[in-house]
């Protein structure tokens, strides 16, 4: 595959700690078109060996706006069933660059390691040092190691070495939009993070054709009626919710997940002026809230801003789904703050809100229906767009998308291709 | 160091290679000498090896039709090659072989009496861009940075990036008489009986960069020369105050190709040829296993840099300047060359040689980290800077005079 990829999948055995390489079939692009169309082909190829598929969209990474998107597949051990995480912030367009489109990690490894997925190169390390500290400890440590602070980290905490069924994959420091446990399958395998960092670029079929279509796709996004929100109170408010006057005190930032036009996450600061204009001295001012729903949750909880942002921290740190602390926590009819956080590292139960479905439901519907939610999400994570945004704007349509493939990559994709990737991966 | 056997070298090894442009790479070296590989690498020309003083002085320079010298410490390269060095740059040059020089380069064979230099008198020519021509008002217009020691006295720099030379005597042919080029920190030369000159700087373009008043550069470049020439027994020196070897310039490269080419087809036997000896050929998957582990050292260590490029920092390591941002130069250069030739299936290269590569390349994370560590912990980092380049220059200079005998005994089979 020459264009839009690294023509490169890895196939990491832990149980052996070998590392081998295939390439990337165009036949395979031309038939699955990318995404989660092919870890859903990967996922089924390696299924025996319990695998983790990571793979890239068709688009990731690219100028298309909010190609920010690549995918965790695996089985869940909430649902039993095939599911598809979420990659953003600069995750996803990270494994694009870090010179694989796939990574298939199956069998686990009989000691605590790492994956260090660089430049075209896989190594797999020893991770005896960093087993036991939480998600942020163990993000700096690796960062510290590596030498970079842009190198992306999916990695898990306690949660996910405890093998708690809640466990999250936390993109550095941050929440996920794992909702589906895939932190306890790393923690069953005795994989303790996945770094990320690629100085590669990508071959684009017919470059200048690409770039305007993109520019003018921007320009017409940028004219939708979400060009202007920011952060996540905006985002709460076309879900009518009202966060803003609750969150506003504690508000330092609003931040995107790469090239996406307008942010999708808030930065709060819970240990410093929230209004703060230079760079804070405290070491740890802050946190990112990447998730709506958690959020809204624990605000209903009747919990104020800092203290749920306090708490999300905590979860985040500790590498569970801070939705499943709240479910869990809001049946046992818990609302104190001290409560719920002490709650977290013994949290047992069963969740109800994911039952059904393939695609997270980390992404909000902002008012489609569930079929219509479903398939837009499917074409999201067939070409690596951001999720929310690919809802917020219906520039980014199927038309577009499969145009700017065709270009991109100089292979003819159809919309009768798309519809049968689609129609397989929902079923 | 490469070792170049002297003498009792394998004639019957499989590789015997005619290198024909020599590079030098030794302690004088800083990078700009990796634009002379790039652009010969690009004009396909692998006749080509990498020389140390050590090389020179020990080996001579027979077989050498053509030596690039270019930037660097012009005290570091001449105190390196010493007296006998300059002995044998001055024979080679006399029997027939064309001298380029950029920059620290074309400083090297003016005429000069400072100690080590003294002993490269090829051409008798004064610059304009030394204190003394300075009246104290303007002196105090400079900065540290833009100067180099020079005994009482000390070399000045007025502008960096992009300035416009006049070619003279229609040396760009049709294409005109005006050239772009980029300097850092070359010569301007005053006229004289002892230099042809072939181009004079004439003014600036929008990304000159000045370094002191735009009346001082004036006074200090414009109209002085350039580029030069002198013949000197059978053979030629090319004197380059701007850098032309550099790959943005293609015109540049360009007027560069047309001498190096015009001098080669002259054919002058120049003795006998440099000799490696192989000693374990490998391909295949073999060799796709050591350029992989060599891409791991390289990977890591341009990650190790990417992560220092929010300190600005800069280290004076002899007379040179050596910015951060410089160690990635050097890692990016050879990530380039290795991405090349891992999709040759037919390529041989020197296996144990390769190993040396790797062994080097592993430690250059480690290197980094150490700088990246003592500068956050606002510790001297020179002494680990100066280490880190020296290693990243004997990386270089191993790989790529492995790089251009393996392309070019591919090209030959």
């Amino acid at each position: 595959m020459e264009y839009l990829a690294s023509n490169k999948i890895a196939i990491v055995d832990l149980a052996t700690s070998k590392i081998t390489e295939e390439g990337l079939d165009e036949d395979l692009v031309r038939e699955r078109i990318g995404g989660v169309g092919i870890t859903h082909t990967l996922y089924e190829k390696y299924k025996d060996e319990d695998p983790i598929v990571l793979g890239t969209g068709l688009l990731t990474g690219t100028l298309v706006p909010a190609s920010a998107l690549s995918i965790i597949t695996a089985k869940s051990p909430l649902t039993e069933n095939l599911c598809h995480a979420p990659l953003t912030l600069y995750a996803g367009m990270e494994l694009k660059y870090s010179g694989f489109d796939y990574l298939v990690i199956k069998g686990n490894s009989s000691r605590p390691v790492y994956l260090w997925v660089h430049d075209g190169i896989a190594d797999l390390s020893d991770a005896g040092e960093v087993w036991g500290k939480d998600v942020w400890a163990s993000t700096d440590w690796i960062r510290e190691a590596m030498g970079d602070l842009l190198i992306q980290v999916l990695v898990i905490g306690k949660a996910g070495e405890t093998l708690s069924p809640f466990a999250q994959v936390q993109i550095n420091y941050w929440q996920s939009g794992d909702r589906w446990g895939f932190g306890k399958l790393f923690g069953q395998k005795n994989l303790k993070l996945i770094a990320l960092r690629g100085l590669s670029l990508l071959e684009i079929s017919d470059p200048d054709g690409f770039v305007e279509k993109c520019k003018k796709l921007l320009f017409e996004v940028k004219k939708g009626p979400f060009a202007i929100k920011k952060g996540i109170g905006e985002m709460s408010a076309t879900l009518g919710e009202d966060v803003q006057k609750w969150l506003e005190p504690i508000v330092h930032s609003h931040r995107s997940c790469f090239n996406t036009p307008f942010p999708t996450n808030t930065f709060v600061f819970l240990d410093e002026e929230p209004k703060l204009l230079k760079e804070s001295k405290k070491n740890e001012p802050g946190f990112l809230i990447t998730d709506i729903y958690a959020l809204l949750g624990f605000k209903k909880l009747g919990l104020s801003a800092q203290d749920t942002c306090e708490l999300l921290r905590d979860c985040a740190r500790y590498g569970i789904d801070a939705n499943a602390v709240l479910e869990l926590n809001q049946k046992a009819g818990r609302k104190k703050p001290e409560e719920i956080k002490k709650s977290i590292p013994t949290l047992k139960g069963t969740l109800e809100s994911v039952r059904k479905g393939r695609f997270s439901p980390w992404t909000p519907n902002f008012g489609l229906s569930p079929d219509e939610w479903e398939r837009r999400q499917a074409v999201a994570y067939i070409f690596g767009i951001h999720p929310i945004f690919i809802q917020l704007s219906p520039e980014l349509s199927e038309e577009r998308l499969l145009e700017l493939a065709s270009i991109g990559t100089g292979l003819e994709f159809t919309s009768e291709t798309l519809e049968k990737v689609i129609a397989d991966i929902t079923k | 160091m490469i070792p170049l056997p002297p003498s009792k070298h394998n004639h019957s090894s499989s590789f015997n290679f005619q290198p024909q442009i020599g590079i030098y790479s030794g302690k004088g070296a800083s990078h700009s000498w990796l634009w002379f590989a790039e652009i010969l690498d690009r004009m396909g020309c692998y006749d080509v090896v990498f020389l140390t003083e050590k090389d020179i002085v020990e080996r001579g320079l027979e077989g050498v039709h053509v030596l690039l010298m270019s930037g660097g410490d012009t005290f570091a390269i001449a105190e390196g090659l010493g007296e006998k060095g300059a002995d044998r740059l001055r024979s080679f040059i006399t029997q027939g072989g064309l001298y380029i020089g950029t920059c620290a380069g074309a400083y090297l064979p003016l005429r000069s009496s400072m100690p080590y230099l003294n002993w490269f008198n090829f051409i008798d020519v004064k610059i304009s861009n030394i204190s003394r021509r300075l009246s104290e008002e303007e002196r105090s217009l400079l900065e540290r940075s833009s100067c180099s020691s020079y005994g009482d006295d000390f070399i000045y720099h007025v502008v960096r990036e992009e300035v416009v030379l006049k070619m003279i005597n229609g040396s760009l042919g049709n294409r005109g008489e005006e050239i772009v080029a980029p300097l850092y920190g070359g010569p301007s030369i005053l006229p004289s009986e002892d230099i042809e000159p072939i181009a004079t700087y004439k003014g600036f373009t929008q990304k000159t960069k000045f370094l002191v008043r735009e009346d001082l550069a004036v006074k200090t470049l414009i109209g002085k020369i350039a580029v030069g020439k002198k013949s000197m027994g059978d053979g030629e020196i090319y004197i380059f105050g701007p850098h032309f070897e550099h790959p943005h310039y293609p015109l540049c490269n360009l007027y560069l190709k047309e001498k190096i080419f015009k001098h080669l087809k002259k054919g002058r036997q120049m003795g006998k040829n440099f000799f490696y000896e192989e000693k374990e050929l490998i391909r295949g998957d073999s060799l796709k296993g050591y350029l992989k582990d060599l891409k791991r050292g390289l990977s890591n260590a341009r990650i190790q840099a990417s992560g220092m490029s929010d300190f600005n920092i800069e280290w004076l390591i002899g007379n040179k300047l050596y910015q951060s941002e410089k160690i990635s130069v050097f890692l990016n250069f050879l990530w380039d060359k290795v991405r090349k030739i891992e999709t040759l299936s037919e390529l041989e290269m020197d296996g144990a040689r390769l190993r040396q590569c790797i062994e080097i390349s592993k430690s250059l994370p480690r290197n980094i980290q150490m700088i990246r560590r003592g500068i956050r912990e606002g510790e001297e980092t020179t002494f680990l800077a100066k280490g880190l380049f020296e290693n990243l220059k004997l990386l270089s200079y191993f790989f790529l005079n492995l790089y251009f005998q393996s392309l070019l005994s591919l090209k030959s089979h």
